[in-house]
């Protein structure tokens, strides 16, 4: 297979749109330039004419000039592929030659967007170390099986060259038996119970008022006059048909981004795949995991379903994700054992008993805020009494008191050789991390002067991502624990 | 967490966060000054000469007076044969362990102020946090680098 290949002409189409979608301020720039400026007065009388034509001109010049740009990029783009190495040929002027060697490369990601499922094509991202895209290779467009030979050869260590005499769908069936797939109804009760509909429901609150600055005057005091005129039923029933709409929007989007999730091993290597739209599809090296994260949010801690996540670190393009990937979105808490034991193995964690921390430290914090809250409202409620208040306050600290017991609870920790496990409570989420000793770059012990006579303190520490880093904290432990944490994390 | 650990800076931190706070503090009353120039030229409101007025000396207070001995007090390092161990913090103290393994680089820097008692920052930067240990003696820190770099490099290779 060593000849040199051009990628699908669709390619020109892509290269077209990320083009426009690059300098589309650029455009928008020009167009207001042109559409403001009298360029009239340079022309000669006879082609005199409105500045709608010279925008249209300008914008057709554009993509007159894009288009050819596009076409000359994919003319221009070769491939090659060789027993050990790929080899990309790019360039329309100045031409690079970048040979990317297999032992390089940190992953390969297949991705379909909706364009490459017509023509049944992929896009193959090639991932070195450097995280810079123009180091990394792109094949923006080529055969669906191409890719998928491409990447399986990849993963299994196997020459990529004999990709022509290679039976993938066989072989890949045998991976399928360890296969997460998730059924729709799971991905609903997922997408229905997503932190992203709190987020949807606050912007919900905030429309209406905003409406009035954005519809003509007369159409909203019209509208507003009905409204008002209406009974109390018809504002309860528009009301939850509005937040049944949001929530609607939420799952959509939840759906199209996660719909056809799946998730499964191959070898070292975990594949996601899931989109409606756009296909993604990303494989992740075991080495590159620096932490799992389980957790359940306020909507999933009653059912006890938890979305699986990883911090990972290393060659990713997507700078929104910030180095976390969902790489489940929802698990029933029996599940979690056995996802484990099938897709992370060295991450299994069961038969490991959960060791809870001091109750002491519960009681200082509700002591701490009680008198927070006790001294400045009975100061208060010599000026002004009232029983609602009152009950406010009682309220406040019985709801305070039930939150510190809740925490206690899903507090605790456990260690199985190289792993750590911690159950806590962060952001009103339930969560479980599992963390090995060798991706904990620091280990961090906080205390205050009062922890310090309560033999309390806080466990800190980070882990590697393609960002800052991720940092978890553990408070509130014993210092008698922190002990036991240290000890492990310092033996060889 | 074991004992804290063993080390303490060199004397002079004190006086050169002194000096730095003093600077401070004087960059602040030059600033001060030309506001209050400011109030009584445009006549504005008198209080904002007050304000002006009681930063830097919160200012003196804090980073000339109070600071600088606490500071000290509480900062503590050791390097042991494995891993860093500092200790920081005012009220709340913070312990921290990098094991060398970790560790991705050192850098030794050094201000005017440092240089004239011939001290040095040393600064440990792991894959996602960094960490400083002010105001060590220069040959000290010159010495920790080469340490530190050359026993992370060691246990590297094994």
């Amino acid at each position: 297979m060593n000849e040199q290949h051009k990628l699908h002409p669709l390619a020109i189409l892509l290269f077209f749109l990320k083009l426009m979608k690059d300098s589309v301020w650029l455009v928008i720039s020009g167009v207001i330039f042109i559409g403001s400026s009298d360029i009239n007065t340079l022309l000669p009388e006879r082609f005199h004419t409105s500045s709608v034509i010279f925008v249209l001109i300008f914008i057709l010049v554009i993509i007159l000039v894009f288009a050819g740009i596009s076409w000359f990029k994919w003319h221009r783009f070769r491939y090659m592929i060789h027993p050990d190495a790929l080899q990309i040929t790019q360039g329309i002027i100045v031409r690079h030659d970048r040979t990317i060697k297999t032992k390089n490369i940190h992953s390969m990601h297949v991705n379909q967007h909706i364009f490459h499922q017509v023509f049944n094509l992929a896009n193959l991202k090639i991932e070195t170390a450097g995280s810079d895209v123009n180091v990394d290779g792109e094949l923006k467009a080529i055969d669906l099986e191409l890719a998928r030979r491409l990447k399986y050869q990849f993963t299994n260590d196997l020459p990529l060259g004999n990709v022509t005499d290679f039976t993938p769908s066989h072989l890949m069936e045998g991976d399928k038996k360890d296969d997460w797939h998730s059924s729709i109804y799971r991905l609903l009760a997922a997408g229905v119970t997503t932190g992203r509909i709190g987020t949807l429901l606050a912007i919900a609150a905030v429309i209406p008022p905003e409406l009035s600055n954005y519809l003509p005057e007369d159409i909203y005091q019209a509208s507003e006059s009905w409204v008002l005129k209406q009974s109390m039923v018809v504002w309860i029933v528009l009301v939850s048909v509005y937040i049944t709409m949001m929530i609607a929007v939420g799952v959509i989007s939840f759906l199209l981004k996660y719909g056809q999730f799946s998730l499964h091993r191959e070898g070292d290597y975990l594949v996601v795949k899931h989109g409606l739209i756009e296909k993604k599809e990303t494989q992740l090296h075991i080495n590159r995991i620096q932490a799992i994260t389980f957790k359940q949010n306020l909507f999933r801690m009653p059912f006890g379903w938890s979305g699986c996540y990883v911090d990972f670190a290393g060659g990713e393009f997507d700078a929104k994700s910030e180095g976390r990937l969902l790489l489940y979105p929802l698990l029933r808490r029996r599940e979690v054992n056995t996802f484990l034991k099938q897709c992370v193995p060295e991450y299994d964690m069961k038969d490991v008993k959960l060791e809870r921390t001091d109750a002491i430290s519960y009681f200082y914090r509700m002591v701490r805020f009680s008198l927070l809250i006790l001294i400045p409202s009975i100061i208060g409620f010599f000026f002004y009494v009232r029983w609602w208040l009152i009950l406010a306050v009682v309220s406040l600290l019985i709801g305070r008191g039930v939150f510190y017991y809740l925490e206690y609870r899903l507090k605790g920790y456990a260690i199985r050789e190289g792993v750590l496990r911690l159950d806590y409570l962060h952001r009103f989420s339930r969560s479980q991390t599992l963390v090995k000793r060798k991706h904990m770059l620091e280990l961090n012990r906080i205390e205050t002067p009062a922890m310090k006579k309560l033999q309390v303190c806080h466990l800190k520490f980070a882990v590697m991502n393609n960002f800052i880093g991720q940092h978890f904290k553990f408070s509130w432990i014993s210092v008698l624990q922190m002990k036991i944490i240290t000890e492990w994390f310092t033996k060889k | 967490m074991r004992q804290p650990p063993k080390y303490q800076l060199a004397k002079e931190a004190i006086t050169v966060w002194r000096i730095a706070g003093m600077i401070m503090f004087m960059i602040l009353m030059i600033i001060a000054a030309s506001i209050t120039y400011l109030v009584f030229r445009f006549d504005w409101p008198r209080f904002i000469v007050g304000i002006a007025a009681s930063v830097p000396l919160i200012e003196l207070i804090l980073h000339v007076i109070i600071i600088p001995k606490i500071r000290f007090k509480r900062f503590r390092y050791e390097i042991l044969e494995d891993e860093i161990y500092i200790q920081r913090g005012l009220i709340i103290v913070t312990r921290t362990l990098v094991p060398m393994t970790r560790i991705q680089h050192v850098d030794t820097k050094q201000g005017p102020i440092l240089k004239k008692y011939n001290l040095m920052t040393v600064t440990i930067s792991t894959a996602a946090t960094t960490h400083e240990i002010p105001a060590l003696p220069s040959e000290e820190a010159d010495r920790l680098r080469n340490d530190i770099a050359v026993r992370a490099r060691v246990i590297e290779d094994e």
